[in-house]
């Protein structure tokens, strides 16, 4: 087994400006074919990067792509592009499939002998082919700007799929303890990021 | 508002909360918009987190997710009357989404991949989505021959059925598959599969399927059977 890279930071230029993507989002939910193509181009190594950062598998997380964007075609209507970006949607539905995917999956495999997880999540450490992201710099400032345990409560549940039940036993915390580190977490986060929701 | 459920609002952005706990709380945002408030912002925070890596898909998986979607139709909209739209009801949709794309997962999205696949008229593609998306809708597989799969995806609430066959042994010119319901001790007919279709991917609507036991695969002559004249290759049970 190879040892994780330890990677570069790389600019990626693909990215279109957001208000392209939910223009063409708004196109898919009339059923324009073109635009879903456009959309796919867009965003399809985004989620492709973030499901098989969950799911590991690659031949799996393939899998879980396609449906991601399947789904993103049935339901397109249901994007409101005055009410977020359309990035945010198609990777918020993405994470969600990812982690029940996992979860489905755990059922046969006993995912958390296999985990390396010990020494907390290494947010640095990710496989060869993925690159990062510009945005990757101001999350990783804000991730180190959280306590270790909201810093680790939220990895071990966004990047690993755990739920706070889980986390609260990995980390051998109350698991009402991780639930209020996630939300305070999230809100640091969301400051230190300047999301204005 | 309660403290408790509004604790869950970070967990639930996170996708870490059990599927109980998930519709405890999507019941509940429905009510509190100060919940609402902050699972926008919470989600967009998360979405930045997964944000932060790229890998581009392999090559093919565009052309394949394109053409599913050509034959896959799209959610209709569902109006809502004007008193009831506003912020809340468009976070709420939202929240439903996703609670709908579990739902497609747990009940075997694969199905709806494969049956794009094949010539299907529209209405079925309707009626077949219809069941893989019911809320109780179970899936069952099993192996055909070497390489070939029979995954039955059945909707008690909806009476229905659909069965999703791959790659199934290739048979003689004169001879096609005929799928059976069976039911009390009876098998009835729930028709043939064609030789295009049992060779590459296909999907068969069954209804009435609320007293069927098992669904069963033979081979029949050419035009199929009044009762199976074999003994089936599978055999699913319900």
């Amino acid at each position: 087994m190879s040892e994780p890279q330890r990677h570069r930071l790389r600019a990626v230029s693909s990215t279109p400006a957001p208000a392209d993507l939910g223009a063409d989002l708004v196109h898919v939910a009339r059923g324009d074919e073109a635009a879903f193509g456009r959309v796919y181009d867009a965003v399809s190594a985004a989620v492709f990067g973030l499901v098989r950062r969950v799911i590991r598998d690659p031949a799996r997380a393939e899998e879980v792509t396609q449906e991601v964007f399947l789904q993103v075609w049935q339901s397109a209507h249901r994007f409101d592009p005055e009410r977020g970006k359309a990035k945010s949607w198609i990777l918020t539905l993405a994470h969600r499939r990812a982690v029940d995917a996992v979860r489905h999956d755990q059922a046969a495999t006993d995912r958390d002998q296999k985990y390396d997880w010990s020494g907390g999540p290494d947010y640095d450490v990710v496989e060869e082919e993925v690159s990062t992201t510009l945005e990757h710099e101001q999350v990783r400032r804000c991730l180190g700007s959280l306590t270790d345990l909201q810093r680790e409560a939220v990895g071990l549940a966004y990047y690993k799929g755990h739920t706070y039940a889980d986390v609260a036993k990995l980390l051998g915390v109350n698991p009402a303890t991780v639930k209020t580190r996630m939300r305070d977490g999230l809100i640091r986060l969301r400051d230190c990021m300047g999301v204005t929701a | 508002m309660t403290l408790e459920p509004h604790n869950m609002v970070g967990a639930y952005a996170l996708d870490a909360l059990d599927d109980d706990e998930r519709a405890e709380f999507e019941a509940h945002v429905d009510r509190c918009p100060e919940c609402t408030d902050e699972l926008v912002g919470f989600l967009e925070t998360a979405s930045r987190l997964g944000a932060t890596t790229e890998g581009a898909p392999p090559a093919h998986l565009r052309g394949q997710v394109l053409a599913a979607a050509t034959r896959t139709p799209q959610e209709r909209p569902v109006v809502l009357p004007l008193s009831r739209r506003g912020r809340t009801r468009r976070i709420v949709s939202r929240v439903g989404l996703a609670a709908a794309a579990m739902a497609l997962v747990a009940t075997g999205g694969l199905a709806v991949v494969e049956h794009n696949q094949a010539e299907e008229g529209e209405r079925d593609l309707a009626g077949i989505s219809d069941v893989i998306s019911a809320d109780d809708a179970t899936m069952k597989s099993t192996q055909v021959g070497d390489d070939g799969t029979a995954k039955l995806v059945m909707s008690k609430d909806l009476d229905r059925a659909v069965l999703v066959v791959k790659n199934l042994p290739k048979l003689q010119r004169d001879r096609v598959y005929q799928m059976w319901t069976i039911a009390d001790g009876k098998a009835e007919s729930a028709g043939v599969i064609s030789a295009s279709d049992s060779t590459g991917s296909s999907s068969h609507m069954m209804s009435g399927v609320s007293g069927v036991g098992a669904v069963a695969i033979t081979v029949e002559p050419d035009g199929g059977s009044e009762k199976p004249t074999t003994k089936p290759i599978t055999q699913i049970s319900t």
